[in-house]
């Protein structure tokens, strides 16, 4: 068996868009996600941040199988998923869980409460009614939902409340890997701070792993042991996530961090403001993705693809602000 | 007529809300949802009001009330809404269809309630602008792209035709956005407008917010759970609990002289910004919080709170002003 539990080999998705010329759109290949690599060892946590539209949750329905890779490879135990079949799918299908952006559109508005959390027990094992009834009241209080609510339909909840549902219903089966795809920015602080105590626990009891997907980098650096910072569909920083909150070195991740808001009206703002043209994942820039907003850009950075450096902590970034350096220093 | 305890502006406020009430019929009429229990403050023009709270406390029912886009089942029972000094309760669904869009606008906290799926985003930016300026054509068509490309979406042109399941969460977001200002509104209430959005992108849409402000004179009210986005953006802050706002102040008010004890609550459950791993235990607010359909009697916070005693248990307090803008539903706010 691997160390790893999950990773994953030059993972692509490219969107083909046709012409049209009744909508004047012209043809192309969406790139959402272009050449990823990256490992998630047992029982740790992945963060995966970036610009809105970077291609993070096409990322995660790639993992969970709704979307099929345009190329690369997904390793789980060591076993490629898009092999599985069968009931090794069935497996892979109890073993990895989700919880998505959207909790309002993942939950079927004309079940019960209850439905909805044991339906996944109910589709993968065989368990007896009361047992169902049971894990269903013992999940929904441990993600802080009152189990009197368990015959109400979705739309008498709030929108954090309805991220709960959505979370209990992903615990209910006891995965192993969970993808998590923005799980707590519905939530109010108290509840979040709840739910990510949960999601701590969990993995010390259980082994659980997460690949985590926030925009909220103080979660991010609360949970992860690394950090994969994306941008335009391509990985430009990867490491522990120590090191890249502490000393990010990709200035989109510079730019990334810089841009955190303080809790607080006097918060000091040493924002680095990024301008030029925002690209396309349609038409991306040649030579290094960021050199359109790049405040560090070099005549290099539009002809050639900055390489991955590596640094002794284990922190990868590709740029050639590193590339020029470790050439200098070695 | 019941007056809000303090006045927060000065001038003609954009809108005042005064005493709102409403409830929901939840099962067949058995249970009676009360999700907002006498909301009362005004906006001045060009202000921005946060409403900061619990979840499930009412912040998307009171705003959705403010522009009558309730849900089945849900009325409004008792209080007043004032926009320019007109009661909007008191307007036909007609009337109310004109204001909403042209004088109003509301971001709501699911992009996917106000899209839809069959139709192309371009088209429904497009909508407002053509039942509302009366645009058309290739105009029409350069407005929109103009105001996604403001919002910060790539390429806006090679959009505006997509349908909505090809666009990222924070795309979807930021779409829904565009079409809000789309008409120039004089007042905007954005439930949740950042949560998809990454701190650059959010950067970039706060400040297109301000800006307009500045351009147009925009009144503001964000709903929103991130308190770093009320500390950059909002003048004034209500807390929210259980349907009413358990405190109301500046925004310096709430963040440096919190005076309820939920609100104190709230922002020591706030991370510190530690380094990564240290796995300590975030702290939480003990305690569950109340059932809306059976609230107890007296303060709704005083079952989960430290300081309560029996008055608070049996008597509901009333808003209780620390100085002109400041105010706290505590018996307790004034010994702070
Ligand atoms: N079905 C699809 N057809 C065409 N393009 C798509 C499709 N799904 C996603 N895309 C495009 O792929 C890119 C990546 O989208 P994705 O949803 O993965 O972004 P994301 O990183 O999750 O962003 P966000 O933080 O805003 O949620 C975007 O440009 C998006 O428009
Ligand atoms: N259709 C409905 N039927 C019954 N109860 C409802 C309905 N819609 C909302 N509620 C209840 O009303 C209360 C207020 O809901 P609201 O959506 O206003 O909360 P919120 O403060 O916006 O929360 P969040 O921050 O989670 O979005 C919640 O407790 C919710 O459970
Ligand atoms: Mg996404
Ligand atoms: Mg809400």
């Amino acid at each position: 068996m691997s160390q790893h539990i999950l990773s994953v080999e030059n993972l692509t998705k490219h969107y083909v868009q046709k012409r049209s010329f009744v909508l004047r759109t012209q043809p192309g290949v969406v790139k959402a996600v272009d050449g990823i690599d990256f490992a998630l060892p047992v029982g740790a946590t992945l963060g995966l941040v970036g610009e809105s539209g970077c291609g993070k949750s096409t990322t995660a329905k790639m993992l969970l199988r709704l979307e099929d890779p345009s190329a690369g490879k997904i390793l789980f135990d060591g076993r490629e998923v898009q092999a599985a079949t069968g009931s090794d799918l069935r497996d892979y299908r109890t073993n990895v869980q989700a919880v998505f952006q959207d909790p309002y559109s993942s939950l079927n508005p004309r079940m019960r409460v209850d439905s909805i959390i044991a339906e996944p027990l109910i589709a993968n094992r065989q368990v007896a009614a009361v047992e169902v009834r049971d894990a269903v009241a013992q999940v929904m209080g441990v993600v802080g939902l009152n189990p009197d609510w368990a015959r109400r339909f979705p739309h008498e909840f709030s929108g954090g409340q309805r991220q709960r549902i959505a979370i209990a219903r992903a615990l209910v089966l006891r995965p192993r890997l969970m993808v998590l795809d923005e799980p707590v920015s519905a939530l109010d602080v108290s509840i979040r701070a709840q739910i990510l105590n949960l999601l701590m626990d969990l993995q010390d009891q259980f082994g659980l792993s997460y690949l985590l997907i926030s925009h909220d980098l103080d979660v991010i650096a609360e949970m992860c042991a690394e950090i994969a910072v994306m941008y335009l569909g391509q990985i430009v920083e990867i490491g522990p996530a120590r090191d890249i909150v502490a000393n990010p070195r990709h200035p989109y991740t510079q730019a990334l961090f810089s841009a955190r808001l303080p809790a607080h009206p006097d918060g000091a703002a040493n924002r680095i403001r990024l301008s030029g043209e925002i690209p396309s994942p349609l038409d991306p820039p040649s030579g290094c993705r960021f050199r359109t907003r790049c405040p560090h850009v070099m005549p290099i950075c539009a002809e050639v693809l900055p390489p991955e450096s590596e640094l002794p902590n284990g922190q990868r970034a590709s740029c050639h602000l590193l590339s020029e350096q470790s050439a200098l220093s070695s | 007529m019941v007056e809000p305890a303090v006045n927060v502006v000065v001038e003609t406020p954009v809108l005042e809300v005064r005493d709102l009430r409403m409830f929901i019929h939840a099962d067949r009429g058995t249970r009676i949802v009360r999700a907002v229990n006498g909301l009362s403050f005004s906006l001045g023009a060009g202000r921005t009001m946060g409403i900061i709270g619990e979840s499930g406390s009412g912040k998307s029912m009171a705003s959705l009330s403010i522009l009558r886009l309730l849900p089945r089942g849900a009325r409004v029972e008792a209080g007043e809404v004032l926009f320019g000094g007109e009661n909007l309760l008191k307007k036909s669904d007609s009337e109310m269809r004109r204001i909403r869009g042209r004088h109003i606008a509301m971001i709501l906290q699911d992009p996917m309630v106000s899209l839809d799926p069959l139709f192309r985003v371009g088209e429904q930016v497009a909508e407002p602008l053509r039942t509302h300026q009366g645009l058309s054509g290739e105009t029409l068509r350069r407005r929109v792209i103009e105001l996604l490309g403001a919002v910060g979406i790539p390429a806006p042109e090679s959009r505006f035709d997509q349908y909505p399941h090809q666009m990222s969460g924070g795309m979807l977001q930021r779409i829904v956005g565009a079409a809000a200002i789309s008409c120039g509104p004089e007042l905007l209430i954005a439930d949740e407008p950042t949560t998809a959005l990454d701190p650059t992108v959010q950067a970039q849409y706060l400040d297109l917010l301000e800006e307009l402000q500045d351009r147009t004179g925009l009144s503001l009210i964000v709903i929103t759970h991130d308190l770093g986005v009320a500390a950059r953006l909002c003048d004034d802050v209500i807390v929210m609990y259980a349907g009413r706002a358990a405190e109301r102040g500046s925004v310096r008010d709430i963040f440096e002289r919190p005076a309820h004890p939920y609100t104190q609550a709230l922002l020591s459950t706030l991370p510190g910004r530690r380094a990564p791993g240290e796995h300590k235990r975030l702290k939480t607010i003990d305690g569950q919080p109340p059932d809306l359909a059976a609230l107890p009697p007296g303060c709704p916070f005083a079952p989960r709170c430290p300081r309560a005693d029996d008055r608070c248990r049996t008597e509901t307090p009333p808003e209780i002003a620390l100085d002109p803008t400041h105010m706290a539903a505590c018996w307790y706010a004034s010994d702070a």
